[in-house]
């Protein structure tokens, strides 16, 4: 699927993929026949080949770049805002979109359902339908290196990996720069001991200042947390986040993305003793913990009908309040992974609680 | 009347020590029984529920509609009854069938490193498993596996007699090819098809894992223990006539290739049903046969048997250790017996060793 | 009739005829040495007397009975074989090898070993004096030793019919006169003994009724004086072999030149 927007992308071969490799060069200052045909071509929504010129849409000439920060153990330096983006993942494509960035997206991978095509939370421009989807998993490098990309964004840290859609310093080599969404980041010192939303606005807020667009995501946050600030959370109630698994479930536990939502609806989670994100436990422990509430992750490969039938049919759990009244909160697989859906995801996790009706 | 009394005890023969003496192999099995009923009893008092003995008698006593239903909670009640309890039977179950296929398998190739699998069965039902797991039928798991181990079985032998006539060492080549086949198509399955998170419940399956293990399960283990454990036990037996090879085991009036083929297909069968039950439990076949062969000799008579005894020992005592010790964390019960097991094979190969 | 009749017996593999119209008699109490070089057929014949040759022709008989057509069983129960060497890589202890014995006997339900069992074992080792070996591990005995620990298991099966391939062959000169005197204990006693032979002159010494084989004929049987002569043994061995007579005890000695 092609990016529709751009018909004039039929160009798109001609632009150099040669020895010289990409540069994020920002030579903004050439002369003036080049700023007319920059000019030219935006009229008619051409990428002008050139070695290392780059244009786009309004981003103010150097402000904020060169930059470098740190990123999940490697140093990440842009030399301007990066106009060719491949994202992998659910959570880095949503964002990209959520800051009206469609556009620059040259490949997308690895989804984990289906891109809401809503208007994107924080009043950003409506996702666009057609991505150029690479692969339903991890692309192989090649696949994603042919579509000439500046900046590969990866919502889990084991994409960019040699047996995954290449290490980082390959990509680095070919002067490509790479990006691990922060909140999944689970190696070297940078990896955060336990997830926040303030960790998902920082990450949001990353991505922006990395597109370009800061003032985007500054106002995209705002309105997030303004959200997150209205939702009561219930207090008194302890929480089962149920990812996966019948024979032994899967888990929230007490840091990462399931905690982080169960803590701000106000629910305790039952599991919080354990020091990971998520942790495969017993049945037995979940039926003794008896929690109050159950939230219920929809993946394809374990939907919510067949988790509630699980629980409904196990002698151990049938028995338990939550499931006997069913007391269950649902919330897709794609948005339990913290990335700019948490909040909207929050939002529905709160009214769904509030519909439950009375507290025990 | 004791075959070895009335002679001291010759100081250069320490296995011989044990050979020949009833009442020490008496003692051993009664040993064994008690320290099942023993882990048994630890088993289903162990668990993120505080449970003692005494709730856990009364448990099962309501359970087994004895009354006195009122004096347990209905969650302890079901977590002993319908949890615990059925995954200690089908942990018994397994472990003394695998235990039992583990010396058999040793007794026919005459090879102290062969463990149940070594058909090609656990790796070919693990086809059948994933194949189940991706498909989402995850009941027909059990079945998806035996299909799976019989397939595998079939090829081996199949692949077996391809290379002339089958003798047990073409049959284990063959089935270490069929092993390896099986991995990569497994892996295939894995890497095409599975997607999120599913991969864990795929894990743990071919790690070999007692969890969820109800009254079903805890009936297929058993049901194939009886059946076709019996009377592999019993044709077993005839293994030490093999000890000096097949022309002398014929000359005592063994009917040599049937017994071999009889004993091969059962266990095989008997290995299908238990992988389809637990996924690939390792180690327990390889090691305690050799474990208890140091201490029993090479009598088949007496070895299967406390095999099978010890085979169940350990794995209850795996099981729950899998399932207490990082509580409310659950291991895969394969984890436990391999970082037991590799550490014990090791100590058995330097006692035989030492001791020769 | 009494004791082991061979007739016609042949044995094809692969093609090859091995033994060929093979015919003889081994009367019980008459103890029997199979003597020919190597690859006439010696082992092939002992083994086709036991039924462990699959292409075998001809008819066995055992005090009238016929051995062929008998369940294995029952026709280990009769006979009992010991092989040149018997080696395993199974520690087994020495009453467990002679306990082997028994299982001809035992059926697939009966479990351990019956009073009957440990009777039979108990008399096999005291007749093979190895009560000082009772307890050792098979593989750390000598030669000879496990020769005389196999002799036993064989005992202890009760046969009637008792067949050894070579068993004179690891055995010091004290220990083969120690087995020459059993074996003839045993023939006395009624058993049927048929050995194969390297060794000649214990042939001649020891052993009633020789047979003597050659490229899988029977070239000559009857008694020592007869079969044991120069002629015969220049076609059997291709030998030049002279007899002489001990001036002590009128034994035979047979010198090769």
């Amino acid at each position: 699927m092609r990016l529709a927007a751009w018909p004039g992308c039929a160009v798109a071969p001609l632009l150099r993929w040669g020895a010289s490799g990409r540069r994020h060069r920002a030579d903004y200052g050439g002369g003036p026949q080049v700023r007319l045909a920059v000019a030219a071509c935006l009229s008619l929504g051409v990428i002008v080949p050139a070695s290392g010129f780059v244009t786009g849409p309004a981003w103010a000439a150097g402000a904020g770049f060169p930059l470098t920060l740190r990123n999940c153990g490697a140093t990440l330096t842009l030399e301007a805002p990066p106009q060719r983006l491949v994202a992998v993942k659910s959570s880095m494509v949503e964002l990209v979109l959520a800051l009206g960035l469609g556009e620059r997206l040259v490949g997308v991978a690895f989804l984990d359902g289906p891109i809401p095509t809503e208007p994107g939370p924080g009043g950003g421009p409506a996702a666009a339908p057609d991505l150029p989807v690479l692969s339903d998993r991890v692309p192989a490098q090649e696949v994603v290196l042919e579509t000439a990309p500046d900046l590969v964004l990866a919502g889990w840290e084991s994409v960019l990996t040699a047996s995954g859609a290449g290490a980082r310093d390959s990509y680095a080599a070919l002067g490509i720069a790479t990006y691990v969404a922060p909140v999944a980041c689970r190696s070297g010192p940078d990896r955060p001991d336990r997830i926040t939303f303030e960790d998902v606005f920082a990450q949001t807020l990353e991505v922006g200042r990395i597109l370009g667009v800061p003032e985007r995501a500054e106002r995209l946050v705002a309105a997030q947390r303004a959200q997150l600030a209205g939702v009561a959370a219930r207090e008194g109630l302890s929480a089962l986040w149920y990812s996966s698994g019948t024979a032994t479930p899967f888990v929230g536990g007490g840091l990462g993305g399931p905690q982080m939502m169960l803590e701000a609806l106000g629910l305790s989670n039952i599991m919080a003793d354990i020091p990971d994100s998520w942790a495969s436990v017993s049945w037995e422990a979940v039926a003794v913990r008896e929690p109050d509430v159950i939230v219920l992750v929809d993946a394809v490969w374990n939907p919510v009908a067949q988790k509630r039938q699980l629980l409904a049919a196990m002698p151990v759990t049938r028995g338990l309040a939550a499931v006997a009244e069913e007391r269950y909160l649902v919330i897709d697989f794609a948005a339990a992974e913290p990335g700019v859906r948490s909040v909207p995801a929050l939002l529905d996790l709160a009214a769904q609680l509030e519909g439950l009706g009375g507290a025990e | 009347m004791s075959l070895s009394q009335g002679r001291p005890d010759d100081p250069g023969g320490d296995v011989g020590r044990a050979a020949g003496r009833p009442r020490a192999d008496g003692a051993l099995a009664l040993g064994l029984v008690a320290a099942l009923l023993a882990v048994g009893l630890l088993a289903v008092t162990s668990g993120p529920a505080e449970i003692g003995p005494g709730t856990a008698v009364r448990a099962i006593l309501a359970g087994l509609g004895l009354g006195g239903a009122e004096a347990v909670s209905e969650l302890h009640r079901a977590i002993v009854v319908e949890l615990r309890l059925p995954r200690v039977v089908t942990a018994a179950c397994v472990g003394a069938g695998l235990g039992l296929c583990g010396a058999v398998m040793q007794g026919i190739t005459r090879n102290p490193l062969a463990d149940p699998y070594l058909l090609g069965l656990s790796s070919g039902a693990a086809v059948g498993a994933v194949a189940a797991i991706l498909a989402g039928a995850a009941l027909l798991l059990p079945l998806g596996a035996f299909l799976g181990a019989l397939a595998a079985l079939g090829l081996t032998l199949g692949l077996a007699g391809a290379l002339g006539a089958i003798t047990p060492t073409r049959v284990i080549l063959a089935g270490i090819a069929v092993s390896a086949f099986a991995s990569a198509v497994t892996s295939l399955l894995i890497f095409w098809s599975s997607a999120g998170d599913s991969y864990r419940e795929i894990l743990s399956w071919l790690m070999g894992s007692l969890a969820g293990a109800g009254w079903r399960e805890a009936g297929i283990a058993a049901a194939a223990l009886a059946l076709v454990g019996g009377p592999v036990l019993l044709i077993g037996r005839a293994l030490d006539a093999f000890t000096f090879g097949d022309r002398a085991a014929a000359a005592l009036g063994v009917a040599v290739a049937r017994t071999r083929w009889a004993l091969l297909l059962a266990t095989a069968l008997l290995t299908g049903f238990l992988v389809s039950v637990s996924g690939a439990i390792g180690f327990v076949g390889l090691v305690v046969p050799n474990a208890l062969r140091l201490v029993v000799g090479a009598r088949h008579r007496q070895l299967l048997p406390l095999s099978a005894l010890a085979g169940a020992v350990v794995l209850i005592a795996a099981d729950t250790a899998a399932r207490s010790l990082f509580v409310p964390r659950e291991l895969p019960v394969g984890i436990v017996t391999a970082m037991i097991g590799a550490p014990a094979f090791l100590a058995i190969l330097l006692r035989h060793r030492g001791a020769t | 009739m009494a004791g082991l009749e061979v007739r016609a017996v042949g044995v094809v593999r692969e093609g090859r005829s091995l033994l060929r119209d093979v015919g003889f008699s081994v009367p019980p109490g008459v103890l029997t040495a199979l003597i020919g070089p190597n690859g006439a057929g010696k082992s092939t014949l002992l083994h086709r007397l036991l039924g462990l040759e699959p292409g075998g022709t001809g008819r066995v008989t055992l005090d009238g009975e016929g051995l062929d057509a008998m369940p294995a069983r029952r026709r280990a129960r009769l006979c009992a074989f010991v092989a040149q060497s018997e080696t395993t890589d199974q520690r087994i202890a020495v009453a467990d090898v002679v306990g082997l014995g028994r299982i001809p006997h035992q059926g697939l339900w009966t479990g351990g070993q019956s009073p009957e069992d440990m009777r039979a074992v108990a008399a096999a080792l005291a007749r093979l004096g190895l009560g000082a070996l009772v307890h050792r591990p098979y593989d750390s005995l000598s030669g000879g030793e496990r020769q005389r620990v196999q002799i036993a298991r064989a005992l202890a099966q009760e046969p009637r019919l008792m067949l050894l391939d070579e068993p004179a062959n690891h055995l010091d000169v004290a220990a083969q006169l120690a087995l020459m005197r059993l074996l003839q204990d045993l023939a006395r006693d009624g058993m049927t003994v048929l050995a194969s032979m390297h060794d000649l002159n214990l042939a001649a010494a020891f052993f009633d009724h020789v047979v003597a084989l050659s490229a899988g004929r029977v070239v000559a049987s009857g008694p020592p004086d007869a079969v044991l002569t120069p002629g015969v043994l220049a076609e059997v061995y291709g030998v030049d072999a002279e007899v002489l007579v001990s001036g002590r005890s009128g034994r035979r000695v047979i010198a090769c030149h």
